[in-house]
């Protein structure tokens, strides 16, 4: 399958800080791509140079072929964006806002009074579009916001976390026109969030990215498939000189590696009653064990580390699905 | 030609928003009428001031109101040149001073003058005069008449203004700035018109009715310059507003959705200027029509002239809120920043008119540096307009000024405007 979308070394800088560290990835037309990180990994950054909103420091992307240093008009032309935030005017009704956008993207007559129609149906608003946005729930403004990025028809469609602050229903529903707009009109969709869950149902394949940069791209099933015959982590009292060597040699493990430690909270925070109360500072090492076959792998570990004396504080088996991906390659949880 | 069509839509969507705005609605259209009607029906009652009578009366006053309407009456009367006015704190003490035929008459402000017109109901002041000094008593009868006139008219703008908002639901969807904002200019023009009851004292009309003649071009000639002042004053309010909604599609993210579309940038803030300028022709169109019709204010006779000076005005002053836009952090930033330059500028100007004369006739440099100020060079031009039957080839020179102010609002605007 053709590209629609080729990311290219992308880098975003503020000054010293760098927002987006040298993206790559490409997008199968027809494909949904998942883009999963937690707050401030740096996903919105991305879309928003991608969709012409911000330059790119440097680097550059090709959407249907065309640069988008080059011919960003051509891409945004191709290009529908659903931003993260409630880009709608409050006051205005749904179809007003509609008609206003699609007026932007130089539709008018019939044309746009049909895809307006066509939208608020597949978003499933037409009864109510006469009212005021700022009226609607949670979840209808943001069906309202993705239609808005539908009118003109993308062939490829940045959705930045169109389920932010949405009820179970209007998130169902979302999910629903996602797949549809996917499989019945053939739209490519890049899909942002920082919830697991969805980009486990929705996607094809997954980026998954941490401060600026992908630290895994692959579909879901190798994603996981990371976490080899499973991933444990064994809190202990004590780590003794060679013991991670030999954890590593025992039957059903492939290696065991200590965990970053957390770096200690700063000292305000420490001295806070409801913050230690809430949260008290673990000390005690955890030691990550990679597993060629996990049960195994358990059985041994626990029975070496009571043959030397060492007792347990922690034992967590991690569930196979992204939120393990991504603790298992940042040590990180995805969501604090 | 797609451009085109872009900006217009952009302005299409500027106007539907406004239309929602009930607050700014009242505002930017609403007061202006109400404001002008009072504004103007004030001022043909006053003349220009002229020279002093000769004739001097002694009046006794009496306040025993507590109220700012009863001392604003003791302060309109000593400040007229033809009475001699002496206070005593009874009424007895007074009257005594009228019976010994020592003064003409004897004004009592009753205690709750300023509670009754505050209140509404009708109230009056008590003129004992001395029946051997007849002349005297017409001439305080006609002061006082117009005294209280004025003080009563003055309250029935604030209670009129008031009850139209309050009755009327228009403020009900306002936000509290707005509030602020509507507060703001109500405040200012009660000021200015404090400012004209103490500068043409009611004694102006009895010197006319005395001389039996009035100067009916230096009246016109003093409304025009009101006018043209108010007009002016009301233009340049759309410069917190505009900007004020350019921060807000910056904070909504709606700015972000239009750049990521295929039109030009030019085309998203040429729209949204050409929907804010709409709003001061509308005032400016308003304003015109009320003034013409209710009190006489001249038009000239130079349509064309009236035509392009509004829409360079509402473009100067568009332009000027696109640079406050491009400039501020947050929507309170903008307001209050709007309404600072719209009071602060709209002074300089003067637009709000203190003188009798625009800034641009006075003597010295006064008159040159007032054509910094963007109000002085449209007051000046909409003066040549209305009262001197300008044409539009006689005002190009304050056209050119304003134009090239508003090129230079708009070059520095677009070098620092932020999208995103
Ligand atoms: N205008 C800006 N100036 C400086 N830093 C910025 C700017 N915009 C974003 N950043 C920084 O860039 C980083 C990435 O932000 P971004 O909005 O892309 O995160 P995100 O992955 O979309 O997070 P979230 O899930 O919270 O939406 C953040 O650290 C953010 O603070
Ligand atoms: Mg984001």
């Amino acid at each position: 399958m053709p590209a629609i979308l080729e990311v290219d070394q992308l880098v975003k800088k503020y000054g010293d800080f760098e927002a987006v560290k040298g993206i790559s990835f490409n997008v199968d037309e027809g494909e949904v791509f998942g883009l999963l990180g937690p707050n401030g990994a740096g996903k919105t950054q991305t879309i928003s140079m991608l969709t012409g909103v911000i330059p790119p420091t440097s680097g550059t992307a090709r959407i249907a072929g065309h640069d988008i240093r080059t011919e960003m008009n051509e891409a945004k032309k191709i290009n529908g964006l659903v931003p993260q935030d409630l880009a709608l005017y409050p006051t205005l009704s749904a179809r007003a806002n509609l008609n206003f956008f699609g007026r932007i993207y130089g539709l008018g007559g019939k044309d746009l009074k049909e895809r307006v129609e066509d939208v608020l149906r597949i978003v499933a608003l037409t009864e109510r579009a006469d009212e005021a946005v700022e009226k609607y729930s949670g979840g209808m403004k943001r069906r309202v916001n993705i239609a808005a990025g539908l009118l003109h028809h993308p062939r490829l469609l940045f959705l930045d976390e169109p389920t932010v602050g949405v009820d179970p229903q209007s998130r169902n529903h979302i999910f629903e026109s996602v797949m549809r707009l996917n499989r019945e009109r053939g739209m490519s969709i890049v899909y942002t969030s920082h919830y697991m869950e969805e980009v486990e149902l929705l996607c094809n394949r997954v980026a998954i990215i941490d401060e600026g940069k992908i630290i895994a791209l692959d579909t879901i099933k190798n994603l996981i498939a990371l976490l080899g015959g499973g991933v444990i982590h064994v809190g202990l009292e004590r780590v003794d000189d060679g013991l991670l060597e030999r954890l590593s040699a025992l039957p059903g493990v492939e290696e065991a590696v200590l965990m970053p430690q957390p770096a200690p909270p700063p000292l305000a925070e420490q001295e806070d009653p409801e913050v230690k109360e809430r949260e008290p500072v673990t000390t005690t090492p955890i030691i990550k064990v990679v597993a060629v076959n996990s049960q195994q792998a358990i059985v041994n570990v626990i029975g070496f580390l009571n043959e030397q004396d060492i007792t347990l504080t922690s034992l967590e088996i991690l569930e196979p699905n992204l939120e393990s991906v991504f603790l298992h390659l940042t040590g990180k949880k995805l969501r604090e | 030609m797609n451009n085109i069509r872009y900006t217009l839509a952009m302005a299409w969507k500027e106007i539907q928003i406004f239309i929602r705005d009930r607050g700014a609605m009242a505002m930017l259209l609403l007061f202006p009428i109400l404001l002008s009607s009072v504004q103007g029906g004030g001022n043909l009652m006053a003349n220009q001031p002229g020279e002093t009578p000769s004739i001097l009366l002694h009046v006794g006053l009496v306040n025993e109101d507590p109220g700012s309407f009863g001392s604003e009456i003791a302060k309109v009367l000593q400040s007229i040149d033809v009475l001699a006015v002496e206070t005593f704190a009874h009424g007895e003490e007074a009257e005594e001073k009228v019976a010994k035929g020592e003064a003409a008459a004897a004004i009592l402000i009753p205690a709750d003058f300023t509670e009754k017109i505050n209140a509404y109901t009708s109230v009056s002041i008590e003129v004992i005069v001395d029946p051997a000094q007849p002349q005297g008593v017409s001439i305080i009868r006609g002061i006082m008449n117009k005294v209280v006139d004025e003080v009563t008219i003055w309250g029935e703008v604030q209670y009129g203004i008031r009850t139209v908002l309050d009755n009327s639901g228009l403020l009900d969807g306002a936000t509290p700035q707005q509030m602020a904002a509507i507060g703001a200019q109500n405040l200012g023009v009660i000021m200015t018109r404090l400012n004209e009851m103490r500068r043409n004292p009611a004694i102006e009309v009895i010197s006319e009715d005395m001389k039996g003649e009035v100067a009916t071009g230096g009246i016109m000639a003093y409304v025009s310059y009101v006018y043209a002042a108010y007009i002016v004053l009301f233009i340049f309010f759309v410069v917190g507003i505009c900007a004020e909604s350019i921060q807000d599609e910056r904070e909504v993210g709606t700015l972000r959705r239009l750049v990521a579309a295929p039109i030009p940038r030019g085309a998203v803030i040429g729209g949204k200027m050409l929907g804010f300028m709409l709003i001061p022709c509308l005032q400016a169109i308003i304003l015109f029509t009320v003034g013409n019709l209710a009190f006489g204010v001249p038009l000239g006779q130079s349509p064309a002239g009236l035509i392009v000076l509004t829409i360079v005005a509402a473009g100067v002053s568009t332009s000027l809120g696109l640079l406050l836009a491009a400039l501020v952090k947050s929507k309170k930033q903008a307001n209050d920043m709007g309404l600072l330059l719209s009071f602060g500028l709209g002074f300089l100007g003067g637009a709000i008119p203190i003188g009798q004369l625009q800034m641009t006739r006075m003597e010295g440099p006064i008159s040159i540096i007032s054509r910094v100020v963007p109000h002085a060079n449209a007051i000046e031009a909409y003066y040549k307009l209305i009262a001197e039957n300008a044409s539009l080839v006689d005002i190009l020179p304050e056209i050119g000024i304003l134009v090239g102010m508003m090129l230079i609002f708009l070059i520095i605007a677009a070098r620092r405007f932020r999208f995103d």
